[in-house]
């Protein structure tokens, strides 16, 4: 599969796959989750409102996957004829 | 599948992200679809100490999605890069584990954020750390200077990824390491919902 078959996501992905250590920290519906539960009241219902009208507009093309978040580090290589 | 690059209206997806950050910057404790602040960083599991040696008002406009120091932080005269930097937290916390012989570059596109980024460094006496306007595409930053590269919740924003590992590579000395703290689809994303610049932007 070359690039241009990818998404930028999976690209980013591909590239996390060859880091040298990944830690999948948490996904994102738990960190959503907590902001609402940290919202008053008021501003839930006006929250919710309005993701509401926004998947009730949506179609189902839109209803885009949950992402994780992750933590990557990788260390460039000290010559190039490391770099594969 | 389309590349990307042509399905992305790349100046109005800067502007929509320069203006969300802007409210931030403008607002950090208004209602976001994102977690701000202290508390969120202390939840993302940052090291208490030395996030508890910087005042709130430098960590109230936080908005990271990880802990670009996980592995830990740079090490003593290291010379650090921020990409996307924000309100600066993250280059506040680099510049108090790098000390006097190391130096902080945050780079940023939303002039509201450089300018409480600047004023924060001021009041809290850095002179170890600079921020730059830019894009983390084109990084305002010569060849090979860094030891580290950090970015935490930015490059999710920018269309073109590989683009913006090439600026990192560019700038890191060879052995140098970066750490990237972001959110990641790992399924394609339908071309009708790149387009919109909302799903982007929350």
């Amino acid at each position: 599969m070359n690039r241009a078959d990818l998404t930028a996501n999976q690209q980013t992905a591909m590239l996390a796959d060859r880091y040298t250590q990944r830690a999948d920290a948490y996904q994102v519906r738990i960190t959503s989750r907590l902001r609402l539960q940290s919202l008053t009241e008021k501003e839930r219902r006006a929250c919710l409102g309005r993701i509401r009208r926004r998947l009730s507009g949506a179609d189902d093309e839109q209803y885009v996957y949950r992402g994780n978040v992750f933590i990557a580090t990788a260390v460039k290589a000290d010559h190039p004829s490391d770099i594969q | 599948m389309a590349e990307i690059l042509d399905v992305v209206d790349l100046e109005a997806l800067r502007k929509e992200v320069r203006e969300k950050y802007r409210e931030v910057a403008a607002d950090p404790t208004a209602e976001y679809h994102f977690h701000t602040g202290r508390p969120h960083a202390i939840r993302l599991g940052y090291p208490a100490t030395p996030l508890d040696q910087l005042p709130d008002y430098a960590c109230e406009a936080f908005a990271g999605v990880g802990n670009p120091f996980f592995w830990g932080g740079p090490k003593p005269g290291q010379r650090v890069v921020d990409l996307g930097s924000g309100a600066g937290m993250d280059s506040f916390l680099a510049a108090h584990w790098v000390g006097n012989e190391g130096h902080v570059i945050g780079v940023d596109m939303t002039p509201e954020m450089l300018d409480r980024s600047r004023s924060m460094a001021v009041k809290l006496g850095l002179d170890n750390v600079e921020f730059r306007e830019g894009l983390i595409e084109d990084l305002p930053i010569e060849d090979g200077w860094a030891d580290v590269v950090i970015s935490n919740g930015v490059i999710n924003l920018c269309p073109d990824k590989i683009g913006v590992y090439r600026q990192i590579f560019r700038v890191l000395k060879p052995g140098g390491r970066m750490t990237v703290a972001d959110i990641c689809l790992e399924r394609p994303v339908p071309e009708e919902a790149l387009r919109d610049i909302d799903l982007w932007t929350g």
